[in-house]
């Protein structure tokens, strides 16, 4: 810790605040979560802060996505536009954090380049939340959800294979 | 070591949060968990669209190879094949006495925007392993990395530094063939000498008409010949004592030790005498007697090149120096071995003018073997000064000056001394 550089410490501290935010908002909803689950959250994103590449960042954002499925209501609300920011503002730190040790300090071009991406990403996210408001009550066409799990699975099949490690000799 | 381009944690969590929440969102007919996801799954899809194909080969290199200390190059790395490159990280390997910049030689650059070099700088002579690194490679959208990898580095011979040194005392005994020096002896200089009686084989262009005419008698001018010196540099390496921040911070017994006799050796040729130099330690390096830039180098190498050890089991008393008659010597010791005190006081009683340059850092304290007593340490060290004291003492009185290195200009007002003493008559032992 005592060899973090002054940004590195700031995108840390996102890193660890961001998935107990999202999980807090749903307290927008009034439907807050429960302290044992909040306090889960925090132990995995301050784990994922302390070490950003095991595994707690992601076992953090899939606690919080784990709620909003269960905990509040269905209805499209603006705090599940809160939630997503948080999430991605963790997202992007990690992203930021994991290009050297923790003593390098962070780019300037490189923080404005991935500033301007979780801000695509989270108009991307504002389009969803449009459209989801705009058929929310109205009536669901048939295998809907059938069609668009089997579009998931596949898209998860490719990106499977897509992400499968190449190994060639070094030349240097 | 093989590597190549694999998959980040980045995209491995962009991938299992986006797919969970998008089939969590439609098994439960949760349209909030779709929004949720969608980030994550254009943070995916982008950073699998930007796979990369090539695979990158790193380079890096030095704008300089030889440097003295204190003086800067530049590592430039070179990516090869690196269309699929968005980022580039470099760490530098810290090694003792190398300052880099940026960061202490840590570097993130967005490639193709940025130059990612990295100013590198050795702050004190000696051999110096520079430009060892690691380098890792991240595709756009950070979805793939390459490397680390290692870059060795390679080994430098870092010279000292040679600080501007403009005495302009004699040498004493210039003897050599031709130079910069005035000479006892008459010849074919410019500085005058004398007037006498013209002699068979006198130039006719010598003639000094005005006395001649008011003699009655041929007379010449005489003019003394201009001749260079010769000048030993015998280097203690046996040892080095005290604490070395580089050029930077406090130096050493051996930092002054060498520096020294740089100025000295860059002071000497730069007038075109000989120098030659012996360095005593247990791997002692020797350089012959010569002169010009390519001699320079080779003396500022071989004082680059100086690791400290102790003298082998009985060399030290067959210590031979080699200093032939003429010779001006010049020892740079901390004096605190018996047998740099024992070759200065054989030198003097040679006949051979001799300078002691004491390189003894002011409040230089020993390096305490571990488990050894503190306050026996400090009493031995306190003793062994006390004899110094008294060795450098009786190279004074034997008439062997012995001076403290203080920087340029600290031999001056010696060699001036010396350099009047050596015209005097004077009984040698042999």
């Amino acid at each position: 810790m005592r060899h973090w550089t002054a940004g590195n410490a700031g995108l840390r501290l996102v890193i660890a605040a961001g998935p107990p935010l999202a999980l807090l908002a749903s307290a927008l909803m009034d439907s807050p979560p429960p302290l044992w689950m909040v306090l889960l959250t925090t132990l995995c994103s301050v784990g994922s802060a302390m070490w950003h590449d095991s595994g707690l960042g992601t076992a953090a954002q899939l606690l919080v996505v784990a709620w909003w499925a269960v905990g509040p209501p269905a209805s499209i609300d603006p705090a599940v536009l809160v939630a997503a920011a948080s999430l991605v503002a963790a997202h992007v730190a990690s992203v930021l954090v994991a290009y050297g040790p923790a003593d390098l300090p962070v780019n300037p071009r490189l923080l404005r380049t991935w500033a301007a991406r979780a801000t695509a990403t989270l108009l991307v996210a504002g389009a969803a939340w449009l459209a989801a408001a705009a058929v929310e009550g109205q009536p669901e066409p048939a295998g809907i959800w059938g069609v668009g799990m089997a579009g998931v699975t596949i898209a998860a099949v490719v990106a499977a294979v897509a992400v499968g490690r190449r190994r060639e000799p070094e030349v240097s | 070591m093989t590597t190549g381009w694999a998959a980040t944690p980045a995209l491995g969590r962009a991938l299992v949060v986006g797919g969970a929440a998008t089939g969590s969102g439609m098994l439960l007919g949760r349209p909030t968990l779709v929004v949720l996801a969608a980030p994550f799954l254009t943070f995916a899809a982008l950073a699998l669209l930007h796979r990369p194909r090539l695979q990158p080969r790193v380079q890096a290199r030095l704008d300089h190879v030889s440097l003295h200390e204190g003086q800067g190059t530049t590592s430039r790395l070179e990516v090869l094949d690196g269309d699929d490159v968005e980022q580039v990280t470099r760490v530098v390997e810290r090694t003792p006495h190398v300052a880099c910049r940026p960061a202490d030689g840590r570097t993130s650059r967005m490639l193709g925007h940025e130059p990612a070099d990295i100013a590198i700088s050795p702050r004190r002579w000696g051999r110096r392993t520079v430009g060892g690194e690691a380098v890792a490679l991240t595709s756009r959208w950070a979805g793939f990395r390459w490397g680390p990898v290692t870059i060795p580095g390679s080994e430098m011979r870092v010279l000292p530094t040679t600080t501007t040194y403009a005495a302009r005392a004699e040498p004493p005994h210039p003897q050599g063939l031709v130079g910069a020096h005035r000479s006892a002896r008459v010849g074919s200089g410019t500085e005058f000498a004398g007037i006498r009686g013209f002699e068979p084989g006198d130039r006719l262009r010598r003639i000094n008409w005005r006395v001649s005419a008011r003699t009655g008698r041929i007379h010449v001018t005489t003019t003394r010949s201009e001749q260079d010196a010769g000048l030993l540099l015998v280097v203690d390496a046996t040892a080095d004592h005290g604490h070395s921040g580089g050029l930077d911070g406090e130096a050493s017994s051996l930092d002054l030790t060498v520096r020294a006799a740089a100025a000295v050796a860059e002071h000497a040729l730069r007038q075109g005498d000989r120098v030659a130099l012996r360095v005593v330690s247990g791997d002692g390096a020797q350089v012959p007697s010569g002169s010009g830039r390519l001699h320079r180098r080779r003396i500022l190498g071989s004082l680059a090149s100086i690791r400290p050890s102790e003298l082998v089991e009985g060399y030290a008393d067959r210590l031979r120096l080699n200093a032939t008659d003429g010779t001006m010597v010049v020892l740079l010791s901390p004096m605190l071995s018996q047998h740099m005190g024992t070759a200065a006081m054989t030198l003097v009683q040679r006949g051979l003018t001799t300078l002691v340059v004491d390189t003894l850092p002011p409040g230089a304290e020993p390096t305490t073997p571990e488990g050894a007593d503190q306050r026996i340490a400090s009493l031995a060290w306190r003793m062994r000064k006390l004899e110094r004291e008294q060795s450098l003492a009786m190279l004074a009185a034997y008439g062997c000056p012995v001076v403290a290195w203080r920087g340029p200009g600290t031999l001056d007002e010696v060699l001036r001394r010396l350099a009047r003493r050596a015209e005097l008559p004077r009984a040698v032992r042999r």
